[in-house]
C-alpha cells in the first residue's frame, strides 16, 4: 500500500508519484510541497520518482512566506 | 494594567508608568502606528533626537494564545525616511509581558557621548547601566557576557557594530527561546541604527519572580476561544510546510516557479535551486546533529525555526530563513547552503539585514567588483564590513547606497528599502504590495503567493494585496504572521478574542478595521514625511525587462497602484 496524506491507495509495480496522485484523486498546484518519506520531490519530477510498497506521501500547501 | 518603560536618553533617566489609556487596547503595529503619528514629527532626522524607538507586545500579550508574544518595533526608518514597524520572534515580548510591560519608548539622545544599556531585573526594578565595556562587541559574544552576568534566563534586545555605526541596514536582535541565540531579527528599515542614534546597545529583561496578571472582560470565555484558536493553528501547522521543514520550503515553490530571484533578479531560473533547497538542508541537519521544529517563543505551535551547524558538527546559525537563503543563494549565483549558513551567522552577529546585505552583495557582483557566485568574496566583504573599512561601511548602508557607488542600473528598492526573495513580474500581487506598502519593498506586508496565482488577473492580484495589507496590519497586532495563516479560516474568531479580553462586540468588523485604520495612519505619515506616489512604484527595470522563465513583465500601470487603497 501507499499512503497519501494519510489515505491508502493500492500500490502496483512501476508506480510514480504522478500515478499515484492520480489515483488519490488529490489536486496539486504550483505552491504544493510533495513529500515521499520527508524528500520533497520537484513538480516537474513526479512522473520520473518511482514509488516502492510502503511510501507515505504528504501534500503541504504553502499559504505564507518568509 | 499595563506598564510602559519610558526611557529618555538626555536625562538618562528610565521610568516605568501605566500605559496610557488611547493605547490600553491596541498592540503591535497598531500601537506602534498610533504612538509615532501622535508623538514622532514625521519631518524628523530619523538618527535625531525627535525619533523615537517603540518597542511593543501584541494586544494579546501575556495571554496563552499561540503566538501571541511577538515583539514589534517600530521608529521612523533611517533607510526609508517613512515609518517602519518591524517585528521578531524570540522570547524578549514573552518576558516583557511576564513584567507587565506592554511598551518601552526610547527617546531623546544622550548630551555626552556613551552607550548604555536597560535592565529590567526579577522584582520588576528598571535602570540604565553603563554599557561602554561593551562597545564593538557584536550581538553573540554581547549575549554570552549579559548570561555570565545575569544568568541564562534573560531575553535580550539588542544591536551589534551595525547598529552602533548607524548603518541603514542595521537590524535589532533577539534572543530565542531555550537556545538564548540572538538570531531572531527586526531586521528591515535601519532601526539597529535608530537604536545606536540612542547610544543604547540592550533591553536586558528577567524573568519576573511574579508574573503579570492579564485583566480579562471575560477570562473563561477568552481561554475557550483560546482554546478553539490554538488547536486550529495547530491542526494547520500539521500540513503547513513552515513546521515540517521551515521557511526554506519556499525555495522549492519559488525556484520551480520563476519566483526566485536569480543574479540579482535577472529574471532567470537557477536549475540547482534544490541544492540550496529542503532535501539538502533536512539532510545536512540529520547528519551533523542539527534541528528543526524548534520554537523561537513559548507556546508556539508553529515552530518554523531551526538549527544548523557545520560539517563539523558545531553549532553554526539559526532562524535560517529562506529570504538569506534565497538572496545570499541563488540572487548571488551561490549553491552552498553552508557557506550561505555562515553569512547568514555573521549578519545577525553584526546586527545588519540579511534580505538588505545580500541585495548590497549582488550589486557588487552586477558591477564586477567580485564575480557571481564567489562565496568566499562574499565572505571577505562581509568582514570588511565588520572592520569598518570604507567598503564595509557602505556595503552596511544597504542595496541602494552600494548599487548607486558603483554605477548599477538595475537597483532593486522600493522606497530605498531592498526587494525581498520574490520576483514581482511573477507574483504581481507582491509586486503591488512591495510598491504600495507604506513599509517599503516588504514581502512580510503582504506575500500574494500563495493566494493567487498569476493565471488569476491583474484585478485578482491588487485585490489580493489590498487586502493581505489590511489583514497583516491587524495581524501583525497581534500575532505571528505565519500562525495568521491558519487563523483565516475562522476570523471571527479573532473579534471574539477580542471582546472577550477587552469587552465590546465580538464582532470581526472591529479588528478589520483595526487594519484599514492602522494602515491609513501609516500612508498618512508617510505622506506628511514627504513621501508621494512616486514612491509607490517599483523600480523601471521590472517594467522594462521581461523575465526570462515566463516572459511576464510588472505590467501594473500606475492607475492600477494609485487607486489600490481608495476606501
Amino acid at each position: 500500500m501507499i499512503t497519501v496524506n494519510n489515505r491508502e491507495i493500492n500500490y502496483k509495480i512501476g508506480m510514480s508519484v504522478y500515478d499515484a496522485l492520480q489515483e488519490s484523486g488529490e489536486s496539486i498546484n504550483n505552491m504544493t510541497l510533495v513529500v515521499v518519506d520527508e524528500k520533497v520531490i520537484a513538480l516537474d519530477k513526479l512522473k520520473d520518482e518511482i514509488l516502492n510498497n510502503g511510501m507515505n506521501i504528504k501534500l503541504l500547501h504553502i499559504v505564507s512566506g518568509g | 494594567m499595563w506598564s510602559k518603560l519610558s526611557i529618555d536618553m538626555e536625562k538618562l533617566e528610565i521610568k516605568k508608568e501605566p500605559i496610557e489609556k488611547e493605547y490600553k487596547e491596541l498592540g503591535g503595529r497598531a500601537l506602534i502606528a498610533q504612538y509615532l503619528i501622535r508623538n514622532v514629527p514625521p519631518t524628523c532626522d530619523p538618527l535625531g533626537s525627535e525619533n523615537q524607538l517603540v518597542i511593543c507586545n501584541t494586544i494579546f500579550a501575556g495571554t496563552k494564545l499561540t503566538t501571541a508574544h511577538r515583539l514589534s518595533i517600530g521608529g521612523k526608518s533611517p533607510l526609508t525616511g517613512g515609518i517602519k514597524e518591524s517585528n521578531a520572534g524570540g522570547n524578549a515580548a514573552y518576558q516583557l509581558a511576564n513584567q507587565g510591560i506592554k511598551m518601552v519608548v526610547v527617546k531623546n539622545i544622550p548630551k555626552e557621548k556613551g552607550l548604555w544599556f536597560a535592565h529590567i531585573d526579577s522584582k520588576g526594578n528598571v535602570s540604565l547601566e553603563d554599557a561602554n565595556i561593551y562597545k564593538g562587541i557584536n550581538n553573540y559574544e554581547f549575549v554570552e557576557k549579559i548570561n555570565e552576568r545575569y544568568g541564562d534566563k534573560v531575553a535580550v534586545i539588542s544591536i551589534g557594530i551595525g547598529g552602533e555605526r548607524l548603518y541603514k541596514s542595521a537590524s535589532i536582535q533577539v534572543t530565542e527561546f531555550n537556545s538564548n541565540h540572538p538570531s531572531r531579527a527586526a531586521a528591515r528599515g535601519g532601526l539597529g541604527s535608530l537604536m545606536g542614534s540612542k547610544c543604547l546597545k540592550a533591553i536586558v529583561i528577567e524573568n519576573p519572580v511574579e508574573k503579570y496578571k492579564v485583566e480579562y472582560a471575560d477570562e473563561g470565555k477568552f481561554n475557550e476561544s483560546c482554546l478553539k484558536f490554538n488547536k486550529m493553528i495547530a491542526a494547520g501547522a500539521k500540513k503547513d510546510p513552515f513546521h515540517n521543514f521551515g521557511t526554506i520550503s519556499t525555495i522549492e515553490a519559488t525556484g520551480a516557479n520563476g519566483i526566485l530571484p536569480v543574479d540579482n533578479f535577472s529574471g532567470k531560473l537557477f536549475p540547482e535551486y534544490q541544492e540550496v533547497g529542503v532535501n539538502k538542508f533536512m539532510t545536512n541537519l540529520s547528519a551533523r546533529g542539527g534541528r528543526n521544529k524548534i520554537p523561537c517563543q513559548p507556546g508556539c505551535v508553529i515552530q518554523c525555526s531551526n538549527c544548523y551547524n557545520d560539517k563539523d558538527g558545531k553549532y553554526l546559525t539559526s532562524g535560517f530563513e529562506y529570504e538569506t537563503i534565497a538572496l545570499f543563494g541563488p540572487n548571488c549565483h551561490i549553491s552552498d547552503l553552508d557557506a550561505i549558513a555562515q553569512m547568514d551567522r555573521i549578519c545577525d552577529n553584526l546586527g545588519v539585514d540579511t534580505i538588505e546585505t545580500a541585495n548590497a552583495i549582488a550589486m557588487c557582483m552586477e558591477s564586477g567588483k567580485i564575480n557571481w557566485g564567489d562565496s568566499e568574496a562574499v565572505i571577505s566583504l562581509l568582514k570588511e564590513m565588520e572592520d569598518g573599512t570604507e567598503f564595509g561601511n557602505l556595503i552596511g548602508n544597504g542595496c541602494e547606497a552600494v548599487g548607486k557607488h558603483l554605477g548599477v542600473e538595475r537597483i532593486p528598492v522600493v522606497k530605498h528599502q531592498a526587494l525581498a526573495g520574490y520576483d514581482p513580474r511573477n507574483t504581481k500581487g507582491t509586486g503591488i504590495t512591495y510598491a504600495t506598502s507604506p513599509m517599503g519593498a516588504d514581502h512580510t506586508a503582504g506575500l500574494t503567493m500563495g493566494r493567487a496565482f498569476e493565471d488569476a488577473g491583474r484585478t485578482a492580484q491588487a485585490y489580493v494585496s489590498n487586502k493581505l495589507q489590511v489583514a497583516i496590519c491587524f495581524s501583525d497586532s497581534m500575532m505571528c504572521l505565519f500562525a495568521f495563516a491558519h487563523a483565516a479560516n475562522n476570523l471571527p474568531l479573532l473579534g471574539e478574542l477580542v471582546a472577550s479580553l477587552y469587552g465590546g462586540e465580538a464582532d470581526f468588523s472591529r479588528v478589520a478595521a483595526m487594519g484599514v485604520k492602522t494602515l491609513l495612519t501609516e500612508r498618512q505619515y508617510n505622506k506628511m514625511a514627504g513621501m508621494t506616489i512616486e514612491d509607490d512604484r517599483l523600480p523601471g527595470f521590472f517594467y522594462k525587462d521581461k523575465s526570462f522563465a515566463t516572459g511576464s513583465k510588472f505590467d501594473i500601470n500606475d492607475y492600477e497602484l494609485e487607486v489600490l487603497f481608495d476606501f
